[in-house]
């Protein structure tokens, strides 16, 4: 019964994702989506990448912006769609399920003001991860900007010693709590500038571990 | 690879076999298996590392390649069923590796198990290559190869070797062991004796079941679970009777501590083979440990494709001529890979809308059992 009743939990993780989210960060990742959405003016073409359950997606709708929503769990595409079904939102945002490296592919000839990627990058390999941020390149129009929030692995040799430390620790909670194995981002600006892509300013809250990034064509 | 790496590599498969339920992640991409042509064939897995490490063993001799793709570390079967992995994660791992480029043909080989959460059409639409389900055990991908890509009916068939069970075993016993640990930590020395009892317990309970698997008298695993159950409850009162003298709180201790661990472990072998799954209020009012999903093929949507037939790791469809039929003979086990390979949704429940519904990989699902 013990794994039965790991596994009935583990099942009920990604709908409340956001929340187990917030409460690992001591309220950080609530922080992050303000910071975020300071970004999002109306009628703004938006594009969230890896929506998961859409928190992100229905805010910048809310704030009037036109936003495609994409993610490759549809378990976690059905929360959003339910939280939008039969509100005047449904008509703002569009569902697509796809993975985040073959964006480029199915919204061929599209093109976004704003590009969100919030914690998720953590969660992908790094030949996965080069690709997204190409096929992020590929979507984003000329003067448009990529926004994203992650865990960045710090470049400072004791911050990264500390962090390795943390990480450890942390390791379990996190597994619990979220179901995803959240690995900090490491080397991210080596797979930017293939990508054409630079980065033009940053912020970092809790403690510098998460990192919103502002990011432009080069 | 170096004596180094080989040895690094044997310690992480351990590790993940002893903590089963925290998996480790293999990065993806794409392993070259011997001197690959841009014509020889891909095969497809997800990227728990214990899996990927056998199967580049597995693959030894063939001319290959191997694309690992997200499956948040999880084996397959499961990740499919709980979209961890599914047409998206592969057209990633295509698209990143740029596959494309690198072989002349547009064919990849899924585990068959994968059924449960891959979309074919949508693969092709992300990616551009067509899938077709290969074997359902690694073991069988160089028959299958030497047999020129034709599928066997029999490696369409989940087993159940004494590899994989010992493997469940350690995986169970892992998470069994967490609540022993945090009783030794708050009881301390003066329990000793005890706890390592319940260890014990938990230990012949786990093993017993996994290791002797089809040489227990029952059908059903949980059923048998309770008949070991009943051998260490004799075993225990024997030992007090004969142990002078006879003290009844120690008596109660073993009989009780040995029950309550008993009946855990049964209610877990519900679901942690992969032959039966049911709910457990099901099985506590039957001893009935059959899978509440049962196909029932909707004669006036199929579309005759068999589809079913080829994804079904059980072997409960046959098609003839464009007909399919069930046989129900042979059990299902719930993972609804015929329901999800279905175009038409043509398969139905026959029990309507009682199932386990474990598999959430399929949108809509009440509606289309109905």
């Amino acid at each position: 019964m013990l794994i039965y009743g790991l596994m009935k939990y583990i099942e009920k993780i990604p709908a409340r994702y956001d929340r187990m989210m917030n409460f690992l960060t001591f309220g950080g990742h609530g922080r992050s989506q303000k910071i975020i959405m300071s970004q999002i003016a109306p009628g703004m073409r938006v594009l969230d990448i890896g929506c998961g359950s859409g928190v992100l997606a229905v805010k910048c709708a809310e704030a009037g912006a036109k936003v495609a929503a994409i993610d490759s769990s549809p378990q976690m595409l059905s929360i959003l769609k339910n939280k939008i079904k039969g509100s005047a939102l449904e008509s703002r945002i569009t569902v697509v399920e796809c993975g985040s490296a073959s964006a480029d592919v199915i919204l061929k000839g599209r093109q976004f003001d704003v590009i969100i990627m919030s914690m998720m990058l953590g969660e992908l390999s790094p030949v996965v991860r080069a690709k997204t941020l190409k096929a992020a390149a590929a979507l984003l129009s000329e003067t448009g900007r990529i926004i994203i929030c992650d865990e960045l692995w710090p470049e400072n040799i004791i911050s990264s010693a500390i962090y390795h430390f943390l990480y450890w620790i942390f390791f379990i909670p996190n597994f619990i709590l979220t179901r995803t194995l959240i690995t900090p981002v490491k080397n991210l600006e080596k797979d930017l500038s293939p990508a054409g892509l630079k980065i033009a300013g940053r912020k970092s809250i809790f403690f510098g571990i998460i990192s919103i990034l502002k990011i432009l064509k080069i | 690879m170096s004596k180094f790496e080989e040895i690094k590599d044997f310690i992480i498969s351990c590790r993940c076999v002893l903590l089963r339920y925290n998996p480790i992640r293999s990065e993806c991409g794409l392993v070259k298996i011997g001197n690959p042509s841009s014509a020889s064939p891909v095969f497809v897995s997800g990227n728990y590392f214990h899996t990927v490490k056998r199967l580049e063993k597995a693959l030894r001799g063939l001319d290959c390649y191997l694309l690992v793709c997200d499956s948040a570390g999880i084996n397959v079967w499961c990740a499919s069923g709980v979209c961890d992995f599914n047409e998206h994660k592969i057209a990633d791992s295509v698209n990143s590796t740029g596959l494309s480029e690198i072989v002349s043909h547009r064919r990849l080989i899924l585990p068959l198990l994968s059924a449960s959460g891959v979309d074919l059409g949508g693969l092709e639409k992300e990616c551009g290559f067509k899938g077709v389900f290969g074997p359902a055990d690694f073991r069988d991908i160089k028959k299958y190869a030497g047999n020129g890509f034709k599928l066997e009916p029999e490696m369409r068939l989940v087993r159940f070797a004494f590899a994989e069970r010992y493997y469940n075993a350690f995986g169970m016993f892992a998470v069994f062991l967490v609540p022993v640990i945090a009783l030794k930590l708050i009881a301390g020395k003066k329990h000793e004796g005890k706890i390592h009892f319940l260890l014990l317990m938990n230990f012949i309970n786990i093993f017993s079941n996994f290791m002797l698997y089809d040489r227990l008298p029952f059908k059903y695993p949980a059923n048998n679970s309770l008949f070991i159950g009943a051998l260490i409850q004799l075993a225990i009162a024997a030992y007090s009777l004969f142990k002078r003298p006879f003290r009844l709180a120690s008596y109660i201790f073993c009989s009780l501590s040995a029950f309550v661990i008993n009946f855990l472990v049964s209610v877990d072998m519900l679901g942690s083979t992969p032959f039966y799954k049911t709910t457990i209020a099901h099985w506590l009012s039957s001893a009935d440990n059959k899978s509440l999903f049962q196909p029932l093929i909707s004669q006036d949507l199929c579309a005759g494709c068999g589809s079913c037939a080829l994804v079904c790791p059980k072997g409960l469809f046959t098609e003839h001529g464009g007909t399919v039929r069930v046989d129900y003979t042979r059990e299902c086990c719930e993972c609804l890979a015929c329901v999800k390979q279905c175009a038409p949704r043509a398969i139905k429940n026959k029990n309507g809308p009682v199932f386990k519904d474990d598999i959430k990989s399929i949108e809509n699902i009440n509606e289309i059992m109905n």
